[in-house]
């Protein structure tokens, strides 16, 4: 039983990964910029700093 | 990104740069999930100069033309910083060579196959390349088939059997 659940959430989760695999670039992209923001702060207080992507989205 | 690859475009056309194709984190998210990273790894093939020795020196001084200076390792071309890496190798040249055409937005631009990302995380085999790698072969729509060939070709086989039987 414990082990169903398990397998569910691998699979699940698995699952979501390559959706994310498959999204168009420019929303990777996005995501990535997202990530970058949220790292800043935490990089920061390390005394280290990287530029967030400034460039515009494609309309 | 659109106006950079706009930018290395231009560098192609001009023939600053023979061919160029993007790599390492970025040309690996083309395949896989996102993840952080912070530059564009950028591999180009340089036209033939007369003392023979490749040099990155007239990229440089073109983009600077254009407005764009170094910084560090890297040029920041329209927002993005960009590092250009020359094929230094057999199987970078192959790679850049066998390149394929991607569109992002309305621009077209050139990403190395996922086999040759694979193989290339493969032979550079840092610690970070040996993580991506895991999970770009389970996310990459890879061509097994090719892949062992570019694996054999450069002399690759054995270090891919290695990380296989340890993961």
């Amino acid at each position: 039983m414990e082990n169903n659940a398990l397998n569910l959430a691998l699979a699940s989760k698995q699952q979501r990964r390559n959706e994310l695999a498959r999204m168009p670039m420019e929303q990777k992209l996005q995501a990535i910029v997202t990530l970058q923001q949220m790292a800043a702060p935490i990089l920061r207080k390390r005394g280290k700093t990287r530029p967030v992507w400034t460039f515009l989205p494609p309309a | 990104m659109e106006a950079t690859l706009q930018i290395l475009n231009e560098l192609e056309a001009d023939g600053v740069i023979s061919r160029y194709a993007i790599g390492g984190a970025i040309g690996a998210i083309f395949y896989m999930e996102p993840f952080l990273t912070y530059d564009l790894d950028v591999f180009v093939l340089l036209p033939k100069t007369p003392g023979g020795l490749p040099t990155l020196s007239p990229i440089y001084e073109a983009l600077k033309q254009r407005g764009f200076d170094a910084e560090g390792e890297c040029v920041l071309i329209k927002g993005m910083p960009v590092q250009f890496l020359p094929a230094y190798n057999s199987l970078l040249e192959e790679a850049l060579v066998e390149a394929r055409e991607e569109s992002y937005a309305d621009t077209t631009t050139r990403v190395l196959r996922p086999e040759h990302l694979a193989a290339i995380m493969v032979q550079t085999g840092r610690d970070k390349d040996r993580q991506r790698f895991a999970t770009f072969m389970e996310e990459a729509p890879l061509d097994a088939a090719y892949f062992q060939e570019v694996l054999a070709r450069h002399q690759l086989t054995a270090r891919f059997n290695t990380w296989k039987t340890t993961h």
